[in-house]
């Protein structure tokens, strides 16, 4: 289990944000914008509003979850210098027989 | 109408595939065979054992009578998956690594193994279930008795005989028999049930498919359209006022609370995880599973009210509606969710808790007593397996009397919530110690004492109801008339719902103590060392921890010991493999620190992590905790933010670092095209004479008749080219000189006028040979400035001389004039000349440049004196720049600092 690669900060900072916006969705005062008489498509605009930010985090959540789970590359080996120029990966040079 | 036959024989046919499902399951989960019983999907399905009967048929009588709130109960866990990972990751991982069996147990192991925090913990459980058991039973007989009514008021939902105890018993023990079967096979070391969790996961699928069924028969079947269905009169539910003010937010934060904490969720969303992935799938799946089952719960609650006979029980619209819409079908359907939400939870619900009451009440009791024997093998494990099943059904049987005794009572309906927050009381504890390195023991004790204490008062108690403790008067008066102590008013705190009232008071002063007797009081050694694993637990590596704890035994005690608990087969199995993980070919391992721990947790996961560490350490002798490492450990994490931290500015400083070396770089590569420059300007300069000299020469050796005038000649160029040779290495001499010389020069104090002077005479005559006229222009006399006379009147020469050479102009003339300007001496040289051409402006000082290339005059020169003289000019302190010219000629400047007149 510890030889789980490390996520990347940004990510996992997104993972632990989601709930928090959440929270700020669905609590007052933001959710009372929602709670007037209008009506979208003829269903009231807190009922679309409810389970479309619901949907939202479903899809969020899912999003976030598979970068999560994505395994970075395989770590660079020690001795290779930052920077240095990406390993020859095209066709092998020509060497003519001896 | 359906026959109560017909409903009977369904749900029997019902119960027996839930047994086929389980017995397929746990005949494959015991040959290995797990395949899809492993799956994220079943894993994800088992988690929804959160929605009982009484979200089940309650959500929608819920928002019968307060429209949106019944969302609370699904918004809360939403937020608690879609989180997973800051919170249920590292719950399942401190589970995994620890062999952790329950709630009780996490709260036990966090603590110091401490027993008596798991009994307690198991008894507010205990406390908190069996009424939610209870209602359980009663939505189950209650629907049976709705949907077999043939009575005129069948739609009403409310059965007009008593209610039938006898279902209820029927089903109590049916689900007792199902449990043991399936639940208390065998003490799994990891106490996992795969039999039990496929029949939930089917039991999870069909109370969906049943509510999704009723809600699209509702909304398309019935009222033709979700438009339609809030154009209904009682869409007026969802104009409710208040809907979003303390309540709202209490009950978010409470079922947030409870899908952690209760025993049922605890079980199936860590113990029985199998792999820590699977929460990444259950992290957006359990949310949309929680959605799907919300979205139809409005327009069945709004069709119920409007459709139904006014008065309807809203608790049993799911049944009610497809009856009314005489959609046989249908309701059985739905009473089969409804069932299923039922059994899956009391099936759960007792699994758990029959594991909680042997492990941390009846174990810890059974060896201070000593009813087991000691020494036979495997003796423990039957023990522990009859007295889980003794506890399955007390725990049903506490169920159905509760039951019995609140018989048609409202006492039970809002039950749901009331043991949501008895299960909350956990939460600090749970949280603080995930957390919080410091929390310990005591403070958890002391939290969780009083937050339930509180909860009894305060909420549970008053929901009993029937005068059974606290009687009517005491709810108004407070006990004893004393008005401070009013259950539903605490301390005069009036003007909210008792819901908010009671987890306020309780989860306030729980959190409160929990957090001050912490502080109060330093952790033992052993709740630091299992602080440290908990909090710590993602960056602790396995191999650090076994060093923490030093333990000795005979590898014969522990032997004995497993054998007992594991029984003989089991015990040896584990102790082969560890012998061979120690590289010994016999059967026994050494007793080594890595081994007792690795068997403590192997117990841990059959008894509970407090009754197996009791039980290693009669075997083990001098148990001591390295302080020394433990600090090492707790340090570490502050160490590693430190070194990143360090890391951070070190790889600021090395990236200024890298800037000034590129700045640097780029510099010296200025300077290197610009020596390349010079040298080849250079080469060329030297080339052309070189040339000449070179030709001439040749044509005087091979010609030997040349005649004695053109010899001369010849020799006269060669001559000339050599000298001009020579003139141009002299000047590159001195400008090397002036620029990379060492020595500064001896400045003394001169008269510049006099230096003036001496040039223009000198150039007198160069002048007069051109036709230029040199004139003066105003003069400041008598300034002394700091310099060198010979140095300033090369500059003079070599700016005047240039002005008279390459002057094209018809009359051409030179003005020399000098002024004081600015605490600066200056020396002003103008002529009308062509001037010097806007790009050439900034170039005209460095070498070879001659600022009149454009003139095509034949005026020797080398190129350098321009530079010379810039050279000059700085290093006496000075300048000399291109003044912008006011005619069409060009003007220099040389200046001076003049440091004032009365020197």
């Amino acid at each position: 289990m510890k030889s789980q690669a490390p996520v990347p900060a940004r990510t996992r900072n997104a993972a632990a944000l989601l709930p928090a916006i959440g929270v700020f969705l669905w609590m007052p005062p933001v959710i009372t914008l929602f709670s007037g008489g209008i009506e979208v498509a003829g269903v009231p605009l807190i009922v679309a509003y409810l389970f479309g930010t619901w949907l939202l985090l479903i899809v969020c959540a899912a999003l976030l979850t598979r970068r999560l789970g994505q395994r970075p590359q395989p770590p660079m080996p020690p001795d290779a210098p930052v920077g240095a120029p990406p390993p020859y990966s095209g066709p092998p040079p020509h060497v003519p027989p001896s | 109408m359906l026959s109560a036959n017909l409903v009977l024989l369904t749900a029997l046919l019902y119960v027996a595939l839930l047994f086929a499902v389980a017995f397929v399951g746990d005949r494959r989960a015991r040959t290995g065979r797990l395949g899809w019983l492993q799956s994220p999907l079943v894993y994800t399905l088992s988690i929804s054992v959160y929605c009982t009967s009484w979200t089940f048929y309650g959500a929608v009588g819920s928002a019968a009578r307060n429209g949106l709130e019944f969302a609370t109960i699904y918004i809360g866990p939403t937020l608690v998956f879609v989180g997973w990972w800051v919170l249920l990751r590292k719950i399942v991982r401190i589970a995994h690594t620890q062999g952790i069996t329950s709630i009780a147990d996490m709260i036990s192991s966090r603590y110091g193994k401490s027993a008596s925090l798991a009994a307690l913990v198991t008894l507010i459980a205990v406390v908190s279930t069996t009424p939610y058991i209870a209602l359980q039973l009663k939505a189950v007989a209650t629907s049976f008795q709705v949907i077999s009514n043939s009575g005129p008021d069948a739609l009403s939902g409310t059965p007009d005989a008593a209610p039938d105890f006898r279902a209820g018993f029927w089903i109590a023990a049916g689900m007792a028999v199902f449990t043991i079967l399936f639940g208390t096979r065998n003490i799994d070391a990891k106490e996992r049930h795969h039999g039990v969790v496929a029949a939930i996961a089917l039991e999870a699928v069909v109370k969906l498919v049943a509510l999704v069924a009723v809600g699209l028969l509702v909304t398309f079947g019935i009222a033709g359209g979700p438009a339609q269905v809030f154009e209904l009169p009682s869409a007026e539910i969802l104009r409710a006022q208040d809907s979003f003010g303390p309540r709202w937010i209490t009950v978010i934060f409470l079922s947030a609370a409870a899908v952690i904490c209760l025993p049922r969720q605890f079980q199936v969303t860590v113990v029985e995880n199998v792999d820590e992935g699977h929460l990444r799938t259950a992290a957006w799946l359990f949310p949309l599973y929680l959605f799907l089952i919300s979205l139809f719960v409005l327009p069945i609650a709004i069709a119920g009210l409007s459709y139904l006979p006014a008065g309807s029980n809203p608790d049993m619209f799911v049944l009610t509606l497809p009856m009314w819409a005489r959609q046989d079908a249908v309701a059985l359907l739905s009473f089969l969710g409804g069932f299923s939400s039922a059994t899956s939870m009391v099936i759960v619900a007792c699994i758990a808790l029959s594991t909680m009451i042997s492990n941390h009440i009846i174990m810890p009791l059974a060896l201070r007593l000593r009813w087991v024997s000691q020494s036979a093998s495997g003796e423990i494990r039957r023990f522990l397996l009859a007295s889980r099943r003794v506890s399955i059904c007390v725990m049903l049987l506490f169920g159905f009397l509760y039951y019995r005794l609140s018989g048609d009572s409202d006492a039970l309906a809002s039950i749901g919530l009331i043991a949501f927050v008895g299960a909350a009381q956990v939460l600090p504890s749970l949280i603080g110690g995930l957390f919080w390195r410091h929390a310990n023991a005591d403070g958890a004790f002391a939290g969780l004492i009083a937050g339930t204490i509180l909860w009894a008062y305060t909420l549970f108690l008053p929901s009993i109801g029937d005068e059974a403790i606290l009687s009517a008067k005491d709810l108004i008066d407070g006990p004893f008339g004393l008005e401070f102590l009013r259950p539903q008013a605490l301390f005069g705190l009036t003007g909210y719902d008792p819901l908010v009232h009671a987890i306020f008071w309780s989860l306030s002063v729980n959190t409160l103590l929990f957090v001050l007797v912490s502080l109060w009081r330093e952790p033992r050694p052993f709740e630091r060392l299992q602080g440290t694993l908990f909090v710590d637990v993602f960056r602790t590596p396995a191999e650090a921890t076994t060093g923490l704890l030093h333990r000795s035994a005979t590898t014969d005690d522990l032997s004995m010991l497993a054998q007992r608990i594991l029984g003989a087969d089991e015990a040896q199995r584990l102790f082969r493999q560890a012998a061979q993980q120690q590289g010994r070919d016999r059967d026994m391992p050494i007793a080594d620190n890595a081994f007792i721990t690795q068997l403590e947790r192997t117990l841990a996961g059959s008894i509970g992590g407090a009754s197996a560490h009791a039980m290693i350490s009669q075997v083990v002798t001098g148990e001591t905790i390295s302080l020394d490492a433990l600090m090492r450990i707790a340090d570490e994490t502050q160490r590693i933010r430190e070194y990143s931290h360090q890391l951070e500015e070190k790889s600021r400083q090395l990236e200024a670092t890298a800037r000034q070396l590129g700045e640097a770089n780029e510099r010296l590569r200025r300077l290197d095209v610009e020596k390349d420059h010079f040298l080849s300007q250079v080469s060329h300069e030297v080339r052309t004479p070189m040339t000449s000299i070179r030709s001439f020469s040749e044509i005087l050796l091979d010609a030997r008749d040349l005649d004695p005038t053109q010899s001369e000649h010849f020799l006269r160029i060669i001559h000339e080219e050599s000298v001009r040779l020579t003139r141009l290495l002299d000047s590159t001499l001195e400008l090397n000189l002036l620029e990379h010389g060492e020595a500064p020069w001896q400045l003394t104090r001169i008269d510049p006028e006099l230096a003036l002077d001496n040039s223009i005479r000198i150039c007198q005559g160069l002048a007069s040979g051109a036709r230029v006229r040199l004139l003066e222009g105003e003069r400041a006399r008598g300034t002394m400035v700091e310099g060198e006379a010979d140095r300033l009147s090369q500059v003079f020469i070599n700016l005047i001389s240039n002005a008279i050479k390459y002057n094209t102009s018809r009359t051409p003339w030179v003005l020399v004039s000098s002024r004081i300007h600015h605490d600066s001496y200056e020396v002003l040289i103008e002529d009308n000349g062509p001037g010097i051409r806007a790009d050439e402006r900034e170039l005209i000082f460095s070498k070879f440049r001659r600022g009149w290339a454009h003139t095509q005059t034949s005026a020797p020169g080398a190129g350098l004196g321009l530079a010379i003289s810039w050279q000059i000019m700085r290093r006496l302190g000075g300048s000399l720049s291109l003044a912008s010219g006011a005619g069409r000629g060009a003007c220099f400047r040389v200046s001076l600092p003049y440091p004032g007149r009365a020197a």
